[in-house]
């Protein structure tokens, strides 16, 4: 009896507007599970490091200046990739280039061949695309971003003897 | 093309067996890649100083290794708490009727169990679908929600910790073997060009040659230097 009352109490039932939503993330695409992460991603890992206290001032600011640059390119590009290889996969399965199985739900079927069309796409673009991008805002960063005491320190091309 | 047709099937068969688990999966091997690539380009980045750029190499290394196995352990305990909850009765959509929220009941429904869809469901299999919706779209949450506490805090969190301590081990090697100052070797070419800045010694000059002195065993012009101080 008691255990029957603990049970009733510890469990959770949702609206009619929160099921509907918690059914659609049954669904969630690849672009939206990228997004979910990465804008948490942007607004929590920069701060972290910023307030790593183990580490000096300096290197603190390089630190989450890399952090954000990283995280905003990655977060940019894999979303991009990931939204347009979905629709990709899904003009694949509407142009009948890939048939829907037999007894498989067309819906589930064009949602399944979209995320791994997406995976597939985002890792040829992690290599190709994510390097040279983050290189060249980490680079933008380091010359326009960071205080004006911290880019004298900067080895530059001209100042390292012509960039042996 | 046929090729990476079959491999699109393949990969769109396993999303669709567990949607959760091919997120969780995909994401993992993905930010392997990105690690493997970052790590890359900070080592070969010309504008980072020395100092920094190390800690950013070990902090990516650091963080990378974390996350990985972070995000497979907590997004996967997340996923499964997911679908536990719906399994076990005690997270459910309000509008299941009441004589079907008994966890017996829920475990058949999940099944898709044909004898109890005929008899309790008269045949009509709605209910057991919409909770098989409602469980995928729970561990759907759950994993994301998992793989946002690995990614975005904890892996931060501890590899800054790690990689800090690498940075001040390091340092502190350094530190030691710069307490042998003859021993490197910037301070020895300092010396030997301020010794070569002497005027040559003449052979017909007793005078020049005394200074250094010749009943002394061999000493480094360097060293004479120091010592006419």
């Amino acid at each position: 009896m008691l255990k029957s009352k603990k049970k009733a109490k510890m469990s959770l039932q949702v609206g009619r507007t929160l099921s509907s939503h918690v059914m659609q993330a049954g669904a969630l695409s690849s672009s939206s599970h990228r997004l979910l992460i990465g804008a948490t991603g942007l607004a929590l890992r920069p701060t972290i490091d910023y307030y790593n206290g183990d580490v000096d001032k300096k290197t603190r600011h390089y630190a989450a200046i890399k952090t954000a640059v990283k995280v905003a390119i990655t977060v940019f590009n894999g979303v991009l990739t990931r939204f347009l290889a979905e629709k990709y996969g899904q003009r694949l399965v509407e142009k009948g280039s890939i048939k829907v199985p037999a007894g498989v739900e067309p819906k589930i079927f064009t949602l399944a061949v979209a995320t791994a069309v997406s995976f597939l796409a985002t890792v040829l673009t992690t290599f190709t695309l994510d390097i040279p991008l983050i290189n060249y805002g980490l680079n933008f960063a380091l010359k326009h971003i960071l205080p004006k005491n911290d880019k004298e320190v900067i080895p530059t091309k001209t100042a390292n003897g012509g960039g042996r | 093309m046929e090729i990476l047709k079959k491999a699109v099937v393949r990969l769109a068969h396993s999303d669709m067996k567990n949607h959760a688990s091919f997120l969780k999966w995909s994401t993992l091997i993905i930010w392997a890649c990105s690690l493997l690539a970052e790590v890359g380009t900070f080592a070969y980045n010309k504008n980072l100083p020395k100092k920094q750029k190390r800690f950013i190499i070990q902090q990516e290394l650091a963080a990378g290794g974390i996350s990985l196995g972070m995000m497979y352990l907590l997004a996967d305990r997340f996923q499964k708490f997911g679908d536990w909850l719906v399994s076990s009765g005690r997270f459910l959509p309000k509008s299941l009727p009441r004589n079907l929220r008994s966890p017996d009941k829920i475990q058949k429904l999940l099944k898709e169990d044909k004898h109890f869809i005929e008899n309790e469901l008269m045949g009509h299999p709605e209910w057991s679908q919409k909770l098989l919706r409602f469980q995928r779209g729970s561990s759907v949450v759950w994993g994301t929600l998992g793989t946002i506490v690995a990614f975005n805090v904890l892996s931060p969190l501890i590899s800054n910790k790690i990689a800090s301590k690498t940075d001040k081990l390091i340092e502190h090697k350094e530190t030691n073997l710069s307490h042998f100052p003859n021993s490197t070797p910037n301070k020895v070419t300092k010396l030997d060009t301020l010794s070569s800045n002497e005027p040559p010694l003449k052979p017909g000059n007793p005078q020049k040659k005394n200074t250094i002195g010749t009943s002394y065993p061999p000493v480094s012009p360097s060293f004479g230097r120091v010592f006419s101080y």
